[in-house]
């Protein structure tokens, strides 16, 4: 698996590149936006981790130019804890962000749950488990612990739609847009109103979900692994 | 007579002298008083004084000759003609006619004596009371209220205005009478403009050369005049006066120079209580200036401390050709060190961030409706699996939904939350209540720790803050959290308070007005 490291300063750089080798990554590494197009372009990388602020183009920037044309996962890394920077970069299609400090663990654990998404996608299956979770797309049920569970046509669209994107930040506007319609894109209530009666229906125990992780202000996250990430 | 104006007026009083004089010719034909001659010169005269006691000179002069035409007319032979066919007669009729002028006159000047003598009385009266509203109201608005009620006892004036500017340089007014203050500031802004930046009134002296020069259109007297003190303008006094108005008089003039000193001592005294209270606020943020950089540099100071010891002690093993290599746990050791240390400085640095963004107003609140099980769902994923399965939630079920701030409640909750797992044994739970309640709705957080102390209770949510107990214990922590805690809930119109229960352990409670549950 290879990994592109784009980010200006250059102990984060080492650092990462580090951790990643000893996790049997092979990494490739850029200095700024431009060489790290360059780079995404001629080395064909399996993920990107990307820095949010760096002189000249900016990660902003950068992800806009690379989703033109490249499917790699990306990995935004910010070291602003600012939701509007999060929900830019994930609606310029970014797939998940980290704030900087970070710990080496943690970004492994996104960096394999991207990945692992990432190798479904290009055949996702007509039938996903989840633990004990399963979605049967034929005919459009989904079973907790084999048992039939009874979700509206448009909760059953959520969830298809998350766990399509499992492993993924999907922002509240993504969700509206790809669930609803663009016409719905601000309608944030009644997603949380809807990701409410989906969780009471799936989770074990709604306030403490295992499956749809909320990212504060920012959107949902469905967990692929769940006890495992 | 609201619904006259003073010419009309003027002639109803001259149509009353008229009526008043041939009422009383009709009086004397009624009761043959003229049975007796010398009783009709003293009837007419009496009714001459009545008529100037009440209605002023100039009526009582068109009274006098009145009473003497009908006295002519109605009395003297030949009758019902005017002319008088005795010549001795006629000589009593014209001292008649002069003693009449001269008694009218006279009363009717000793009347407006005694009226002039009660205006001195009300105007002694309106300053002594606009004195005793400055002496005994410290607040500003007030005392200036009192002072424009003041100005619209004065005669003549009908409308007073009093506009000054706010903190912001908006012109600003004390408005007692029925205009709209804002409508009035667009109207007459370049003439509060010229009286504010060069200290010179507009009044009825000069009022010819800005009606001009201002672009002013004056239908009534309007005056603007300053409102200073040792040279400094606080404020533009408006005056418009009514129809009777017709020049300032001098008792007039003095009354309002009183009161626009009155109101001048009311804007120097309140200039100098916010001076006092700038000083006031410099001195405290000179004192959490001090406190910061001491807390900054010994909270700061000492994670760095194990972080450079740890890191420097692994330098020199891996540089060092020791015999004796450092075992695994030791190097475990040290590199939890530096991990942990790391992650109490982010979460220092993090606080101050935080806090400065509340202290300068540049945390805006952004609410939103969140169901309530997605709040409590987003609150307690940052925290681990040790700490979750020590938390207790309890949610109230007619409870749906919050409208807050998302990012700042959870902040203002997870701080309550750490603080209680932090300072109670691993082994006990810790609870999350929300409570809807008939007036309230509380969010409680409590824990079965060692509880609040006494002493402690008064500062608990003071900025860098720590319990006695834990000043110098190995607990992390600065003590920003319930000072960060406090000014999210307020930002929320909420109040924080923390008490010990009863049995064990301290509850804090988030109070916050029910707008904070949305059914919808």
């Amino acid at each position: 698996m290879k990994i592109l490291i784009i980010d200006d300063e250059p102990q984060i750089r080492v650092a990462v590149k580090t951790g990643l080798e000893r996790s049997n990554y092979t990494t490739i590494l850029a200095s700024n936006g431009d060489d790290g197009i360059n780079l995404a372009a001629s080395q064909n990388p399996d993920l990107i981790i990307l820095d949010i602020a760096m002189p000249g183009k900016d990660g902003f920037a950068v992800t806009k130019e690379l989703r033109t044309w490249c499917k790699a996962p990306i990995l935004i890394l910010s070291v602003r804890d600012d939701e509007n920077d999060k929900i830019k970069a994930l609606d310029l299609g970014a797939d998940d962000y980290l704030v900087k400090p970070f710990g080496i663990g943690e970004l492994l654990a996104r960096i394999r749950a991207l990945l692992r998404r990432n190798s479904n996608e290009t055949n996702i299956s007509s039938v996903m488990r989840f633990k004990n979770l399963t979605i049967e797309k034929t005919t459009r049920t989904v079973k907790l612990d084999d048992e039939l569970i009874h979700l509206t046509p448009i909760e059953y669209d959520l969830l298809v739609y998350m766990a399509n994107h499992h492993g993924k930040v999907l922002t509240h506007s993504q969700l509206l847009t790809k669930v609803w319609g663009s016409e719905f894109s601000n309608e944030s209530h009644t997603l949380r109103v809807h990701i409410a009666n989906l969780r009471t229906k799936i989770e074990t125990n709604p306030d403490k979900p295992e499956f749809i992780k909320t990212e504060t202000r920012v959107g949902y996250r469905f967990m692929s692994l769940v006890n495992n990430d | 007579m609201p619904y006259l104006n003073s010419a009309q007026l003027k002639y109803i009083k001259y149509l009353i002298a008229c009526v008043g004089i041939f009422l009383t010719t009709f009086i004397i034909k009624l009761i043959h008083a003229d049975s007796s001659p010398i009783n009709i010169p003293l009837f007419y005269l009496l009714a001459v004084q009545v008529i100037a006691l009440f209605l002023g000179k100039k009526p009582a002069i068109l009274a006098s000759f009145v009473a003497f035409l009908s006295f002519d007319y109605y009395f003297i032979d030949p009758k019902y003609i005017f002319t008088v066919s005795n010549p001795s007669e006629f000589l009593a009729l014209c001292l008649f006619l002069t003693t009449s002028i001269i008694i009218g006159q006279l009363t009717a000047k000793l009347q407006s004596k005694v009226q002039e003598a009660n205006q001195r009385e009300k105007e002694t009266l309106s300053i002594a009371r606009a004195s005793l509203a400055i002496a005994s109201q410290i607040d500003f608005q007030k005392s200036l209220n009192k002072i424009v009620e003041e100005i619209l006892t004065i005669k003549d004036i009908e409308k007073a205005l009093l506009i000054f500017k706010n903190e912001n340089s908006e012109y600003v007014g004390i408005n007692k009478s029925s205009v709209n203050i804002n409508d009035f500031i667009n109207e007459y802004k370049d003439a509060l403009d010229f009286v504010f930046t060069n200290a010179t009134a507009i009044n009825d002296n000069n009022s010819a050369i800005w009606q001009k020069g201002l672009n002013l259109n004056f239908t009534k007297t309007i005056m603007f005049l300053p409102v200073a003190t040792e040279g400094y303008i606080h404020a533009v006094l408006y005056l418009e006066f009514n129809d009777n108005f017709k020049k300032i008089d001098f008792h007039q003039q003095k009354l309002i120079d009183t009161l626009i000193n009155h109101a001048g001592i009311v804007f120097q005294r309140e200039l100098l209580s916010q001076e006092e209270a700038k000083l006031k606020a410099v001195t405290q943020t000179e004192k959490l200036k001090t406190t910061l950089l001491h807390m900054v540099s010994h909270d700061f100071k000492s994670p760095l401390a194990s972080i450079k010891t740890s890191i420097s002690t692994l330098l020199y093993e891996n540089s060092s050709q020791s015999d004796s290599p450092m075992d695994k746990d030791t190097v475990n050791i040290l590199l939890n060190t530096i991990d942990s240390q790391t992650d109490r400085l982010n979460k220092l640095i993090g606080n101050i961030i935080d806090y400065s963004k509340l202290e300068a107003n540049l945390w805006t609140s952004y609410r939103e409706i969140i169901p309530i099980g997605d709040f409590v769902s987003s609150l307690l994923n940052s925290f681990n699996q040790d700490d979750l399965k020590r938390i207790e939630v309890n949610i109230e079920p007619n409870i749906h939904n919050l409208y807050i701030d998302q990012v700042q409640m959870e902040q203002a909750i997870k701080n309550l939350l750490e603080n209680a797992l932090k300072y109670s044994s691993n082994d006990k739970m810790v609870k999350l209540k929300f409570c809807l309640m008939e007036n309230n709705f509380d969010i409680i957080v409590s824990d079965s720790g060692p509880g609040i102390l006494k002493n402690d209770s008064k500062q608990l949510f003071d900025l860098f803050y720590r319990g006695s107990k834990f000043q110098e214990s190995n607990l992390p922590g600065i003590g920003m959290g319930l000072a960060i805690t406090k000014g999210l809930t307020e930002a929320h119109n909420g109040t924080l308070t923390a008490y010990n229960k009863a049995d064990q352990g301290a509850e804090f409670r988030l109070r916050f007005p029910l707008e904070i549950h949305s059914k919808g």
